[in-house]
């Protein structure tokens, strides 16, 4: 065997960018980190591959607003050539042909809505306010070490008091306001504001995207708020790019690192952690090599990481047991497509920047509900809810002139068809189920594909170790939110062993490309190892 | 229905809808100061923002209110059907006059203030600065009335000066003389003409089909020639509003809808306006809540109006008591051109501005070649109008 | 001219728990009824043929200790059979597991290790819906109840929950809001008590299994006990119509009037306070109190009016969910039903068709798009065979609630009945090979018939849905959640209040409590104004 007897402080499992914003935080503070990645590619799921010539595709993830401006400020991301561009439009396309677009201004967004609903359009200024509260009131708890409500440490009894504190300056009722908010169904949500179906959708969709829960689901306002609560230069709820795909922000995080003087392996797959009387001591990878150290970090979600990577034997029974039931539901594929030219949508007019942006063409609730039945059932949606965007219209960096990255997210997939595993054959008709549905909209779409990449749960699960392909790494369902997440009792970023952490989306404040996790585990080590931690600023004040 | 929604026109790139006399103004405009007046374009400055202000206050502006949004209400439980909507009674107010008047929410919290035009205890037009078309029709639930915005339809100008009336009478309207303030009448082609204004000065506001907004206009423009009428923008009716101590929603006060912090909204008696709500009459929307913050004193707000020590503007500057404690804002500042003063409304906490009214100050920030003046300047809390004008009530009006 | 103390619109068991309480405190008490029965939804006017009749309801399991005891209703004849009401839950393969004592505190048809399970997810279910019990018989914290010593209860609940340990406490924050299929699915493995418990879940609410907060309703269930034993279903002796005369004799013992047939169709209120009610044949009852047991929507859109309404409440009221999915399926049968698997003593339980959580679940699908389910999940009670009391020479009663069927329904109800009826005798088949040539009579009555048989809109049983975004509080309103309404004097106590659902009385008691106290502190709210 060999064994590489270097000592580190800290050795990362996983260069996602949960784990390398981890890394930097603690290389900063002088600590000497490793980072291991599998792959022989960086990013985990925030990445830019150049799957077909010449075209970068974001095969993951595909849009960027949670990514936590604190963070690119503390690790100099924008030196390293990190940009977040806003997105300017939007729109969902109706089955008899007609459009609802989105757009920055606020009356031309107004009046697309009363192109539909005037009511609803006007309707649509307290819905934004009553969201706008709520984000307001979970902003600050991102950035955030959730409390222990079960322990009595000072720290978290402070923490706690903190919680009511912030609960309590709202009015008594906004306080019941909230409490429905988080409880509801976005469905039953949005009944409350508005009466037009294709609005209603056009709005329910943050509440479903990468969850395994249909619009009609109590829980899903609180998915939707998860998706508003980002930002991009201040303005909350809106999404961007990142320039030259998502894996910018990995590779700005890896550059931020190694500035640092961290050290980053790829293809090092770990095959366990090493333990002994309960302290992480180092890992063991595939390959044979293993390396010490006595803090470990795992960027892998909850369950590989104490199902996977870490024996049974070295952790409490009742504790595995928890990390069992955790729930991490694949419910998501991804169609990437590489296209020869601009898709035409003949429902939009000539230059409406609408299509710049998230495009959509399920425009009922009901339809979006049906998809999650298929989905229930075991199998893909048979009229999906896609999510799909084109880049490339807004960033030239990714494609050569003309030619377009085109990233479909579709709901809903699952990681088995009905229990039994992926064919290539289920693969394909998977596909074809979302290309026919653009073709719907977009005549003469098949015959501009250059190259397409279909990607089930199976496929993220087996190349970027998602359990079950979920891009959250965990459902974002209230049992598994805040102190709940991943497990009650260890929600901050420790684990039974000592010197074993994990700082993926499994932990608060959860998934999205949002960096929060990466960052709070790190103050929670620094604060184990004693070190300072004074160069990871707290949370902007949200005013 | 579904063809007209296919084929209509992308809404991105007209963000701002042109009002009907915008082509008037446009071309009066030199230096293209607009702005978003509730998805409309609408001036600040046409060319000079003092000489405007003295054309409201000497010879006869013209500033274009079609941006107003104006709603019909027709039917059978019309009355009703406003008086729960706004703290007013309208059975009191006469036909062919103009009620200002504001609407509440549950908590008693002023969701906007606007003008009620009252054609017949069947047919009324409200005038507001905001939309409020869900509240409106939430609020019609169980009422037989028929409610619908006419905002796109109707254009509106406001006349206001003391040459207003001789204008008026030289294109032909002699029949505004017998208006007294508040009254309205409606005219042949369906001209509505109505003795109101923002200025607190003598002034007439005219609403009218689109259609007849150019001809209009050009007959009051060759009436006005000899009469110092100008066209103005906002910059300078909002001196003028000052003056006479008018305030303006989501500026002096942010209407309940729009308030996203707690203790941001107001009630009509912390905006100085309670001698609008009429507790004698029936249930309105926000009643309950009222009669509970008078009675167990509930207000935290007085409405103040401010005369400044010196010629600085104090716009946004933080009021202090014995120049140490906080204890209000100044909402809306201006210097006064005509009372020679600096002037300011403000939200003042209480009980300071109500029985506190002595030893005030505020702190201003004048920046003069990127260094600050830091003044303390000392306020007395004084009764608006700021400027008080005769003319303005007169009938029939002064005419030159 | 006719005055009262307390004018209580609807007999229904609130109503007249309300009035019991009231009445025992000196107060002239008068309820005022549509129909020409007491009981409510309870009420046993749905007649099957000329002589037999069997209400809505067939079993109870939400009447607590101090429901009965503080209404009397001992001494006003209740009784119950002296064994708790077993479940049996059963598959079309004739597989089943029976379910008995108190909550499954018996189970045969799994095994010891399963058993084993049962009992630890049983023990914890138990301590949190104990928990969540006394917030029942109280006034919900809001607006105008929030003194320090309100809260009390809070801090009380939270030592008590965090003095039985760090697991149960972390559990306890955990569950409250997940979908009941993960809790069942994380814990037990057997397919029929699954599906058992995922039908006792979400029966009578808008929620599948898998849909997170579910859960709750088993809760909700679980809050309720007979005797101190938890979870128990009870069949009072002489079936639910003599359970509800225990509820009027006690309610007329107390010297409470009873008046029938006329309904109360307008309040009379003068300077925002009630002074009492104008019947539909115009007869004028007056009183300072009135309480309204009929569901808020029609006690604010009716009797208030909406012109009287806030807006915003007026909006509120107007999102109540209020569409009920559950109908009643009575059958009359010539002799009793021969089972090819279960035994004659067996049929004496409540019969549940609840083959697995999925199963459960995919008849909740449809029933979000307003369409029947495939294969209905119903429970079935013999009353005739449970209680020899009830055997009458007409034949055997079979009641059968059934779960998922919406109140709108896009093909119309009137040509969904049979479709129904036909669906679920295809089960019945399975369990009961002959059962389909002894039915005498039967009827089936939709959510649609519930509304206009008993005069609730939307024919939901909880008057409104009772999910935590709507529960306690939030109930029926955050801003009247203590039984008040914006008219002074008007109160609520129908189902559509805190606590809810199930014949317990609860909402009645509370409702005639807060009435008791603010009228004792001559409580600002209860104070005279002129508007």
């Amino acid at each position: 065997m060999n064994s590489q007897h270097k000592n580190y402080d800290v050795i990362i499992i996983g260069a996602g960018h949960n784990g390398l914003v981890n890394a930097c935080y603690l290389q900063k503070a002088g600590l000497n980190v490793l980072v291991l990645e599998k792959n022989d590619w960086i990013g985990g799921a925030a990445v830019s591959r150049e799957l077909t010539p010449n075209i970068l595709y974001s095969n993951c993830s595909y849009v960027c607003s949670l990514f936590r401006p604190e963070i690119m400020r503390d690790l100099e991301l924008p030196k390293h050539g990190l940009q977040i561009i806003g997105i300017e439009g939007g729109t969902t396309f109706t089955q008899d042909g007609r459009y609802l677009a989105n757009y920055r201004n606020y009356h031309s967004k107004r009046r697309e809505m009363a192109r539909f609903s005037v009511k609803d359009s006007e309707a649509y200024e307290r819905y934004s306010r009553d969201v706008t509260r709520q984000c307001r009131f979970i902003q600050p708890l991102l950035m955030r070490t959730a409390p222990d409500p079960a322990s009595f440490k000072s720290k978290d009894i402070g923490e706690i008091f903190y919680l009511i504190k912030q609960f309590n300056e709202l009015s008594p009722d906004q306080m019941a306001e909230t409490i429905r908010f988080w409880t509801m169904s976005i469905s039953d949500y949005l009944d409350e504001y508005f009466e037009n179906d294709v609005i209603k959708a056009s709005l329910a969709l943050s509440g479903i995207i990468g969850t395994a829960l249909g619009p009609m689901s109590p829980g899903t306002a609180y998915v939707l708020l998860h998706h508003y609560m980002g930002e991009v230069d201040g303005s909350i709820g809106s999404w961007g790019y990142a320039r030259g795909g998502m894996g910018a922000i990995t590779q700005a995080l890896s550059s931020s690192f190694k500035s640092f003087g961290g050290e980053l392996i790829t293809e090092s797959e770990v095959e366990n952690i090493l333990i002994k009387n309960n302290q992480a001591k180092g890992v063991a990878l595939k390959n044979g090599n293993e390396f010490y150290s006595s803090n470990i970090v795992s960027n892998a979600d909850v369950k590989r990481t104490f199902l996977k990577l870490v024996d049974d034997k070295f952790l409490p029974p009742s504790f595995v047991k928890k990390v069992k039931n955790f729930k991490i539901r694949g419910s998501s594929g991804k169609v990437n497509i590489g296209l020869d030219s601009m898709p035409d949508f003949p429902a939009v007019p000539k230059g409406d920047p609408c299509i710049k942006g998230d495009i959509h063409f399920t425009d009922s609730i009901e339809r979006m509900e049906k998809a999650y039945d298929d989905w229930k059932n075991g199998t893909w949606s048979k009229d999906p809810f896609l999510d799909m965007m084109i880049p490339t219209a807004t960033d030239p960096t990714m494609a050569p002139p003309g030619k377009h990255f085109m990233s479909c997210f579709v709901q809903y997939c699952p990681p088995k068809v009905y229990g039994k595993d992926w064919t290539q054959e289920k693969k394909e008709a998977f596909g074809e189920t979302v290309i026919k549905q653009i073709e719907d909209y977009s005549p003469g779409f098949r015959e501009k594909i250059i190259h397409m990449e279909i990607r089930t749960p199976k496929e993220l699960e087996d190349e970027v170790g998602l359990t079950e392909g979920n891009i959250f790494q965990g459902e974002l369902t209230f049992d598994q939110l805040l102190f709940n997440r991943p497990v009650p009792g260890y929600a901050q970023y420790r684990s039974p062993l000592k010197g074993l952490y994990i700082c993926g989306s499994s932990t608060h404040p959860g998934g999205g490309v949002m960096g929060a996790p990466g960052r709070n585990a790190a103050i929670e080590i620094l604060k184990d190892l004693k070190k300072p931690t004074s160069h990871a600023r707290s949370a902007y004040e949200v005013i | 229905m579904k063809k007209e929604l296919i084929k209509s026109k992308s809404n991105f790139n007209n963000p701002l809808k042109k009002t009907p006399f915008y082509e008037k103004f446009s071309s009066q405009m030199t230096q293209g100061y607009w702005y978003d007046w509730s998805g409309y374009k609408a001036a600040s400055i046409i060319q000079d923002q003092e000489l405007e202000y003295f054309a409201i206050r000497s010879t006869t502006s013209l500033f274009d209110i079609s941006p107003l949004i104006k709603y019909r209400i027709k039917g059978k439980d019309t009355e009703k059907f406003l008086n729960k909507l706004t703290v007013r009674n309208v059975i009191l107010q006469k036909n062919n006059t103009v009620q200002y008047t504001l609407w509440c929410n549950d908590d008693g919290h002023v969701l906007d203030d606007g003008t009620l035009f009252k054609f017949s205890e069947f047919d009324y037009r409200l005038c507001c600065q905001e939309r409020h078309l869900p509240w409106l029709l939430d609020t019609a639930i169980g009422f037989d009335i028929e409610l619908f915005e006419e905002t796109d339809l109707v254009a509106g100008l406001s006349i206001q000066g003391p040459t207003s009336a001789s204008v008026l009478n030289n294109a032909g309207l002699s029949i505004i003389n017998t208006l007294k303030p508040f009254d309205f009448v409606t005219i042949k082609k369906n001209i509505l003409i109505s003795r109101t204004g923002f200025t607190g000065d003598l002034g007439y506001e005219i609403f009218l089909p689109n259609q007849l907004a150019n001809n209009f206009w050009d007959k009051i423009w060759e009436a006005g020639k000899y009469l110092g009428i100008k066209a103005i923008g906002f910059n300078a009716l909002n001196i003028a509003r000052v003056e006479t101590g008018f305030i303006v929603a989501n500026s002096d006060f942010i209407t309940a809808e729009h308030a996203i912090r707690n203790n941001r909204t107001r009630n009509p008696d912390e905006i100085g306006l309670s001698w609008m709500v009429d507790m004698s009459k029936p249930f309105f929307n926000g009643k309950d809540a009222i009669v509970k913050i008078r009675k167990n004193n509930l207000s935290k707000y007085v409405f103040a109006a401010l005369e400044i020590d010196g010629k600085e503007p104090a716009d946004g500057a933080i009021i202090y008591h014995d120049k140490k404690h906080e204890v209000g804002i100044i909402t809306t500042a201006t210097w006064s051109p005509t009372a020679k003063k600096s002037i300011a409304l403000a939200s003042m906490k209480l009980p300071y501005g109500q029985k506190i009214k002595s030893n005030l100050w505020v702190e201003i920030y004048a920046l003069r070649e990127l260094e600050y003046y830091k003044m303390m300047k000392k306020v007395s809390i004084v009764k608006t109008p700021f400027v008080k004008l005769k003319r303005r009530t007169l009938t029939p009006p002064l005419k030159n | 001219m006719k005055s009262y103390d307390v004018i209580i619109i609807g007999a229904g068991h609130n109503g007249m728990a309300a009035s019991i309480k009231l009445a025992k405190t000196g107060r002239k008490v008068l309820i005022l009824e549509s129909s020409s029965e007491f009981g409510g939804m309870a009420s046993s006017n749905i007649l099957l043929n000329d002589n037999v009749n069997q209400p809505l309801p067939h079993l109870i399991n939400h009447l607590c200790s101090k429901s009965i005891k503080d209404l009397d209703l001992i001494k006003y004849g209740l009784k119950t059979k002296n064994f708790f009401i077993p479940s049996i839950s059963v598959d079309k393969n004739q597989n089943y597991i029976s379910f008995s004592g108190s909550y499954g505190s018996q189970i045969d048809g799994i095994d010891s290790n399963e058993k084993a399970n049962w009992e630890k997810l049983k023990k914890r279910m138990f301590f949190q819906a104990n928990l969540l019990k006394k917030f029942l018989y109280k006034s919900p914290i809001n607006r105008e109840n929030n003194s320090l010593f309100d809260k009390l209860d809070f801090l009380k609940t939270g030592i008590n929950l965090r003095i039985k340990g760090r697991e149960e406490f972390q559990e306890f924050f955990r569950m409250m809001l997940m979908c009941v299929a993960d809790i069942l699915e994380e814990e037990i493995n057997n397919d029929l008590l699954r599906g058992l418990l995922a039908f006792d879940a979400t029966l009578g609410i808008n929620l599948g299994p898998r849909s997170p907060t579910s859960y709750m309703g088993l809760l909700y269930r679980l809050a309720g006990e007979f005797n101190g034993a938890q979870g128990a279903q009870i069949f009072p002796e002489g079936g639910i119509p003599k359970l509800i005369e225990t509820f009027y004799k006690s309610s007329t013992s107390a010297g409470v009037e009873f008046i029938f047939k006329n309904e109360a169709k307008n309040l009379i209120f003068e300077n925002n306070k009630v002074t009492g009610i104008k019947t539909q044949n115009g007869e004028e009852f007056f009183a300072d109190i009135v309480l309204s047991s009929v569901s808020p929507i029609k006690t604010f859109f009716d009797f208030i009016g909406p012109q009287r309404l806030d807006t915003g409440l007026l909006r509120e009221i107007k999102s109540l969910r209020y569409k009920g999915n559950v109908s009643k399926l009575n059958l009359l049968l010539n002799k009793i039903p021969k089972s090819s698997f279960l035994s004659n003593e067996q049929l004496s339980a409540r019969i549940t068709y609840t083959p697995s959580i999925n199963h459960v679940e995919e008849n909740f699908n449809p029933s979000k798009y307003q369409q029947l389910p495939e294969d209905p999940n119903f429970e079935l009670l013999f009353p005739s065979i449970i209680d020899e009391t009830n055997i009458n020479d007409n034949g055997i009663i079979a009641s059968i609630i059934i779960q998922n069927t919406p109140y709108s329904l896009k093909d119309g109800w009137d040509s969904s009945k049979k479709l129904l009826y036909s669906k679920i005798m295809l089960t019945l088949e399975k369990i009961f090979p002959d059962i389909k040539k002894s039915v005498l009579a039967s009827k089936l009555i939709s959510p649609l018939d519930i509304e206009t048989i008993f005069n609730v809109p939307g024919g939901h049983w909880h008057h409104s849905e009772l999910q935590i975004d709507r529960m306690y509080s939030l109930r029926p309103v955050f801003k009247y959640s203590s039984y008040r309404t914006p008219i002074h004097g008007l109160y609520i106590c129908g189902a559509g209040t805190h606590p809810g659902g199930g014949i317990s009385g609860k909402s009645g008691i509370n409702a005639a409590n807060q009435i008791i106290k603010d009228q004792k502190q001559n409580n600002h709210y209860y104070e005279k104004r002129i508007d």
